[in-house]
């Protein structure tokens, strides 16, 4: 009994004796890591750094199937839908902006690139300010540095090619608590400035980086040929109309320098090269990767035609259709060229066949029906709510080994392609051109993508001028780089979006009757709309308010 | 508690001087809503939002439960209400499902310039008057007062049961959601969906019988 009471006393006195500990509030918390725990441990820092090529979900209707990576990439309404490329047929917030409605309170979803840009660069700017700090070799450490860089120059270009004049914030790392009513915190650069500090982080990243991927350096992390495609990207855009800051001079050697690390080739199958899970393809310099643990979203049922239980997302505009040529190197509006507007599918280039499903397309054993009355892919066909306005469904990169129905457990591999070879032959031809014309080199780099084996297009003759040229090349930019988050900067630095963004959405009725068919253009999107001011986005107001007001909107807005 | 901050509408544009006259959201056309630009800076942008009075949770709550009994006869009755209270419902629609008839059949169009509902669009969502612009034409006041349960029973003399050993029986019939008192005439107003889409509570009438033995 005595004993009992001892141990009862000595139970309450260690009790009283121990319970106020003063820190008992800072716990170490068990679901995620703190700062120190990723600097302390070199592979928890290093997969810090590999993580920040991912984003954050910033807004509805985004990271449908997995993080954001650059840009806007695999979602449910591509990126093409903005542009005369495509519509998303259930609009997800794209017709504001085809139809000229953007404003800073209604961003649609081009509202969340700025401020996932600027969370990335500050945890960016903590990487590089702690690297020091961590126990690696000082080889390694200089990788990670190379890598941050060129993460954080993609970064300002997501921003400068969206927003134009950017607020550079060099290595800082914001903290909360911080004062914030400096005004210069929020200062917009120029445009050239802006390119200029971009570039010059490339430099050093392509300087700092592995030439290839390896077992230490996994496909998806940058590499030199990375960095300089990235580069050569900018100052294509600083040399175009819309941005002004740069000379073609610079923008064609930099593609130059990508084409003589004599690394990078054409695939063979254009259609192929966008379907690869691996993506092992030498045209591919830098791209997103995807695996059975790690998916997008299932592009075949969200992009696919009604008839075969797809919900015909993004569908192809007859702006786009009608810029193929025929494959005898004729663009339709030629008088010999032979197209025929009542059998307009036939004997086009063939990359229309791997990017666009109309009427007659042979897809998955049979024939995509979109005419009236009774086609399968028309309105009167199954689930008529998912129907394409426009009479065509997306081709390109539809994997026909995904099914259709119930594909959540295995689609979604496919690459997403940040930067591939033929870009670069297309800046170089571009920029050359517009630097000295249209020599020799201009018309093998356009004539190198056009004789691509599964494309085989005719060369472009010879004997045109620096405009004819440029024409083509534009088209050709159009044709190759369809749906690949181009067109929508393209119109816009050329400065033609004035022209191009306010030529209604059309799409093609087909209707038939007995044997024949009759085809009418219709407009698939009512008021299609743009102005001066949608040139660049609008910061979202939140931004601007967030900065007290002191963060200058773009004009017009 | 959950006030909405909507733009004002004042009314429909009905005529080209109409579009003159006021500042308009990018995209209006006539049949479109007309909203007020509270700051007068000429333009609707999203400083033009008013807080809104009420919200969807009510100020009032009330219930009244009633019960009577004469002779052989049983009667008891709940009301129930809310009052002081708001709900914006912008029924999605378009393309992607149906109108309200009452929107359809008053919508604004070039053949019915006086509808009093603005025009239709693909998709409400996408609407100038819908939803890239939220505001107060879709805020209904939602205060109701329903009959929600009643219920009257008869009980069977019990004299005449005692012989054949039955101690009560009672005959009885009873209503859930017999009448509602509402302005809203689309929707249940209990209901706290802003695009209209809920199971809506359904009337049901029950007859039946008790017996004791």
């Amino acid at each position: 009994m005595k004993s009992k009471i001892f141990i009862a006393c000595a139970i309450g006195l260690a009790s009283i004796f121990t319970s106020c500990k003063e820190d008992f509030l800072d716990v170490t918390p068990t679901d995620r890591l703190t700062d120190a725990a990723v600097i302390g441990d070199s592979v928890l820092f290093e997969a810090y750094v590999i993580n920040r090529y991912l984003g954050v979900r910033q807004a509805d209707k985004e990271a449908d199937g997995n993080m954001p990576g650059f840009g806007r990439g695999w979602e449910y309404a591509l990126w093409g839908s903005l542009t005369d490329e495509s519509i998303y047929r259930s609009d997800d917030q794209t017709w504001l902006i085809q139809r000229g409605q953007l404003s800073p309170e209604n961003t649609g979803i081009a509202g969340s690139i700025w401020g996932r840009s600027y969370r990335s660069i500050r945890e960016v700017n903590y990487a590089l300010a702690h690297i020091d700090e961590v126990n690696m070799s000082q080889s390694h450490k200089n990788l990670l540095m190379a890598e941050l860089k060129f993460i954080r120059a993609f970064r300002y270009h997501d921003l400068i090619r969206n927003y134009g004049r950017v607020v550079l914030i060099g290595d800082r790392v914001a903290e909360l608590g911080e004062d914030f009513t400096d005004p210069a915190l929020f200062e917009r650069s120029s445009i050239e400035e802006s390119i200029n500090y971009a570039v010059q982080q490339l430099n050093e990243a392509a300087q700092g980086l592995p030439l290839e991927h390896s077992r230490t350096w996994e496909k998806g992390r940058a590499t030199t040929g990375a960095a300089l495609a990235l580069k050569s990207r900018l100052l294509l855009y600083a040399a175009s109309p819309l941005y002004n800051a740069g000379t073609w001079k610079a923008a064609a050697d930099a593609a130059k320098d990508v084409m003589d690390l004599n690394m990078y080739s054409l695939h063979p199958d254009y259609a192929e090269l966008f379907i690869a899970e691996e993506g092992n393809s030498d045209e591919i310099i830098f791209a997103r990767y995807y695996n059975l643990n790690s998916r997008h979203t299932a592009l075949e049922i969200a992009n696919g035609p009604n008839g075969y239980d797809g919900w015909g997302g993004n569908t192809p505009l007859q702006n786009l259709v009608d810029v193929y040529m025929l494959n005898n190197g004729k663009t339709i509006d030629a008088p010999t060229s032979g197209y025929d507007p009542q059998n307009p599918y036939v004997n086009r280039d063939p990359r229309f066949y791997a990017t666009i499903l109309y009427n007659g397309a042979e897809y998955r054993g049979s024939p995509v029906e979109t005419f009236v009355p009774g086609g399968k892919d028309s309105k009167d066909g199954p689930s008529s709510w998912n129907t394409s306005q426009t009479g065509y469904y997306l081709h390109k990169f539809m994997d026909d080994t995904n099914p259709i129905q119930n594909p959540w457990n295995v689609a979604g591999r496919q690459p997403w392609i940040y930067f591939r070879y033929a870009e670069i032959l297309l800046i170089y031809a571009e920029a050359q051109n517009e630097a000295v014309g249209p020599d020799a080199s201009v018309y093998e780099a356009v004539n190198t993508i056009r004789s691509r084996p599964g494309v085989n297009m005719p060369a472009l003759p010879a004997g045109l001028s620096q405009a004819e040229m440029r024409a083509l090349i534009r088209r050709e930019r159009q044709v190759e780089l369809a749906f690949e988050e181009h067109r929508f900067y393209d119109v816009r630095r050329w400065k033609i979006a004035d022209i191009t963004e306010n030529v209604p959405a059309y799409g093609m009725e087909l209707i038939k009757n007995g044997d024949t068919f009759t085809y009418t253009p219709k407009v698939a999107l009512e008021g299609r709309h743009f102005e001066e001011k949608h040139y660049w986005l609008p910061i979202p107001r939140s931004e601007i308010q967030a900065s007290g007001g002191k963060l200058e909107q773009n004009p017009g807005y | 508690m959950n006030t909405y901050l909507l733009y004002q509408n004042i009314g429909i544009f009905r005529t080209q001087e109409d579009l003159n006259n006021y500042p308009q959201a990018p995209g209006t056309r006539l049949g479109d809503l007309i909203y007020r630009d509270v700051n007068e800076d000429g333009a609707i942008t999203a400083d033009d939002r008013v807080r809104t009075e009420l919200g969807n949770i009510p100020q009032i709550m009330y219930g009244v439960n009633l019960g009577a009994t004469y002779k052989s006869f049983d009667l008891s009755v709940l009301f129930q209400g809310q009052g002081r209270v708001s709900q914006y419902v912008l029924p999605d629609v378009g393309t992607s499902g149906n109108f309200f008839s009452s929107w359809a059949d008053n919508r604004w169009s070039p053949s019915n310039p006086a509808g009093s509902y603005p025009r239709v669009e693909t998709r409400s969502g996408s609407a100038v008057s819908g939803g890239l612009y939220q505001n107060d034409f879709w805020l209904y006041n939602t205060a109701f007062l329903r009959l929600k349960n009643a219920e009257i029973g008869y009980s069977l003399p019990s004299g005449l049961l005692s012989k054949i050993k039955i101690e009560n029986v009672r005959l009885y019939a009873n209503g859930f959601n017999l009448l509602t008192f509402t302005k809203v005439k689309d929707f249940d107003p209990e209901t706290s969906s802003s695009n209209a889409q809920f199971y809506p509570q359904q009337r049901i009438i029950n007859l039946g019988v008790n017996v004791k033995f």
